[in-house]
């Protein structure tokens, strides 16, 4: 369904308050600093319940979602108030642990489920065992992704950290026992490289006389997508499906893809259908591997490469990756999301979990019959388009540093109650949809091309994930539906979870006038050398600096380093007095 | 259904669905008024074409004069099609097809007035042979890709892409950040 809305507001909507102007881009720059200030308050936690080991009876990962997001409110109420409708969270805290892509983030009564449905997996080398029981262990690749908005100026953050055995320097001070060396290092790295590049990359968009010639002329879809496989295949990894590269817009960050489909999507995605189409390319049968749908006329929401990176835009980067050295052969790097419907008895092994996060599809409308589930309703109408956890519609939300911490828990874990039975009616009239908690797995090619496909791309999955539009038939050459791909995922004893590593940072691409200076700039909102800065880690691979591109993205990172005549690259910082790094009686919150 | 009057008449569920209802109602003569249509210039419009839902199922088309049913693509659809009329619309292709044979046999027979017996059968053979024919050129495309990416497989599983000689990469310190 369309929603009427007249062209004048569309043009409103849409054009006008997108345009860059010093009201827009200060709205963005404090969106950026609460979701940097709050990242670094996450990190800080994480840091001294592992590694400093000051706060003594460690906090579970939904507690530290909890935590996060009530820091993010807090910090919220001092900005903007009474002057904007919306503000808030642009999505809930997530705290994914090695092999989840994303979506873990669950609520304070999930805990004691969690440990229930997931009896099998109890051994402490299992790194579902992570995720399970909400506590880290050393050696997890732990990912951490928040988001704040103001008026609907988005600004996300993902970053992530390694949890290390800790030992005492010479001067007494807490520091990790040695760099990560195995595989997960390697998607550290690769992953790193990526991110700072394509940052740099944007900001030549601004100045494209000063792009490396060996990268072409003008900062496209394709180079985009280039470099990023590029460094990846350097460091023996690849690109998770569902990792993107786009623009953003007012309300329009992608956190309703695949239930809204947004006109005039600009943007890089990465899908399997990428990773068939590249296997294709390699095979010697060229006339084949030409499928792509570049060249429209009109612009559409299927998202294409045929773009150019322009100034006065708002691009995030959002990039994951996994290791694939484990093996020689090749295989698909997939996700599989987790739920808690089916097969609960024999999948052994597997996570059973519901998801924390939803999102409202406000193209449904239905009488509710219950009364909770009317005021539930009511409650996430108001909440805006942005996906939200039940626990913030609770009138006991955020928690706040001078009350007590277990009443206040408690008070929540009641609310909570009744929110699930409204919740449930709700969710089974599709007034919302769950966002999915993903895995990452690698199924072998063999398995996938030695597999029958009778029906081709027609069997229809009803429980799919959210799609983009355009991509709904994840390999659409050898004709392979999502339910026919899901089946062999299951089906192939060869199926492993990968680690996934994840970043992701939101840029704005100034132009002179409302840059801080009189060039043109790129403010990084969020991410950076402050607050984003990388485990140690040590890899064997490196980049081949006899290819051109690679040559490329040297020439860049030395731009960036130059502060004259180079590119101009703003960060922004967190605030100060973040972190008191506390112990769990204020819960190292300075609200 | 108790009366508007009764003491225990259903306020709320009435009221809900009236106002759906009028909402539906809007929507319907909104459709049908074809507020939602494209224009006319646009390069999916189908103005002035004979239009048929059950035909756009059949042929499995999107309906792409509707506007709306764009953001919908993929997900959930009120047009159904019934197992009778899909069995109507086949029967209406084999008379189509029988027409066009018949007069393509009338053609035929204007231009050359011998051998009026063969074409018949004949024409029926290769109808029943591009049938065929089509659905081995399906089967083929499909195969030729599984054989391109099995040589892809082959290949590219001995060669190693990447390159471990130097002193690697080194990221971050002994420090927590």
């Amino acid at each position: 369904m369309e929603l009427a809305v007249s062209y004048e507001d569309s043009q409103v909507l849409l054009k006008d308050k997108n345009v860059l102007q010093d009201s827009v881009v200060d709205k963005y720059r404090t969106a950026g600093q609460i979701s940097q200030t709050a990242l670094k308050y996450v990190t800080g936690l994480i840091n001294d319940i592992y590694h400093y080991k000051t706060i003594e009876t460690p906090l579970t990962i939904s507690e530290i979602c909890l935590l996060a997001d009530s820091f993010i409110i807090t910090r919220l109420e001092q900005y903007y108030k009474n002057k904007v409708n919306e503000r808030g969270i642009a999505i809930p805290t997530s705290i994914d642990v090695d092999q989840l892509a994303s979506g873990w983030s669950p609520e304070i009564d999930d805990v004691k489920n969690l440990k229930n449905w997931n009896k099998e997996i109890t051994s402490e080398e299992d790194p579902l065992n992570s995720s399970v029981t909400g506590l880290l262990k050393v050696g997890d690749v732990v990912k951490i992704t928040l988001g704040v908005h103001i008026d609907g100026y988005t600004s996300e953050v993902s970053h992530t950290m390694v949890i290390y055995p800790t030992s005492t320097n010479e001067t007494g001070a807490i520091v990790p026992a040695g760099p990560l060396l195995d595989v997960k290092a390697d998607a550290i790295a690769a992953n790193h490289i990526a991110m700072e590049t394509v940052v740099a990359l944007l900001a030549c968009a601004l100045t494209p006389e000063k792009l490396p010639a060996s990268l072409g002329t003008a900062v496209t879809g394709q180079l985009i997508r280039h470099i990023v496989n590029t460094v990846a295949r350097s460091y023996n990894c690849a690109v998770v499906p569902g990792s993107r590269v786009r623009r953003i817009r007012r309300f329009l960050a992608g956190q309703n893809e695949g239930i809204v489909a947004e006109r005039e999507y600009k943007g890089v995605v990465w899908t399997e259908s990428h990773q068939e189409a590249e296997l294709l390319a390699n095979s010697d049968v060229k006339d084949l591997a030409v499928a792509t749908n570049s060249s429209r006329s009109v612009p559409s929401a299927i998202p294409v490469d045929d773009f150019t990176v322009n100034s006065g835009e708002v691009y995030m980067i959002d990039l994951k990756m996994v290791p694939v050295g484990h093996s020689t052969k090749k295989g698909l790097v997939t996700l599989d999301v987790v739920d808690s419907a089916q097969g609960k008895s024999h999948r052994k092994n597997e996570l059973v979990a519901r998801s924390g996060i939803f999102v409202r599809d406000f193209a449904q409308s239905h009488a509710l019959k219950l009364k909770t589930s009317r005021k539930l309703l009511t409650n996430i109408d108001r909440n805006g388009v942005y996906p939200f956890k039940l626990s913030h519609l609770s009138e006991n939300f955020p928690i706040v540093q001078d009350k007590d911490y277990n009443e206040q828990i408690a008070a929540l874990d009641k609310d909570l109650k009744s929110f699930r039975l409204g919740m449930s009616e709700i969710l089974n009239n599709y007034l919302c949809v769950e966002s999915p908690i993903e895995v990452a797995k690698w199924v072998p090619w063999e398995h996938i091309l030695k597999g029958s496909n009778q029906n081709g791309a027609l069997s229809y999955d009803a429980t799919a994930t959210l799609t983009l539009p355009g991509h709904e038939v994840p390999l659409p050459k050898l004709g392979i539906a999502s339910l026919k791909l899901k089946s062999l995922m299951k089906s192939c004893p060869e199926t492993i979870d990968l680690p996934v590593v994840r970043e992701c940072t939101t840029v704005v691409l100034c132009d002179s006038d409302v840059s801080s200076g009189d060039k043109p700039e790129l403010l990084r909102l969020t991410g950076g050398s402050k607050t984003s800065q990388p485990s140690w880690i040590q890899s064997k691979l490196e980049l081949n600096s006899e290819d051109s591109t690679v040559q490329g993205i040297f020439q860049l990172a030395t731009l960036v380093k130059d502060k004259r005549f180079g590119l101009v690259i703003r960060e922004t910082q967190p605030m100060k007095q973040v972190v008191n790094q506390g112990s769990k009686e204020n819960n190292g919150m300075e609200l | 259904m108790p009366s508007k009057n009764s003491i225990n008449r259903p306020k709320l569920t009435t009221n809900v669905r009236s106002k759906q209802q009028k909402l539906a109602r809007k929507r319907d003569q909104r459709e049908r008024a074809g507020h939602f249509n494209q224009a006319r210039s646009a390069d999916g419009s189908r103005s002035g074409e004979a239009r048929s839902v059950a035909l756009d199922l059949y042929f499995g088309k999107e309906d792409t004069t509707a506007r709306r049913d764009q953001s919908h693509r993929g997900g959930l659809t009120n047009k159904t099609l019934s197992k009778k009329r899909s069995q109507k619309i086949e029967r209406n292709l084999k008379y189509a097809q029988k027409r066009k044979l018949l007069t393509d046999v009338q053609a035929q027979l204007e231009n050359n007035d011998e051998d009026s017996m063969s074409v018949d059968s004949g024409n029926k053979n290769i109808t029943r042979k591009q049938e065929i024919q089509q659905a081995k050129t399906i089967k083929n495309n499909m195969s030729l890709i599984r054989e391109a990416l099995w040589s892809a497989l082959d290949d590219t599983s001995s060669q190693g892409l990447t390159l471990a000689t130097g002193q690697g990469t080194t990221l971050g310190g002994a420090y927590f950040p």
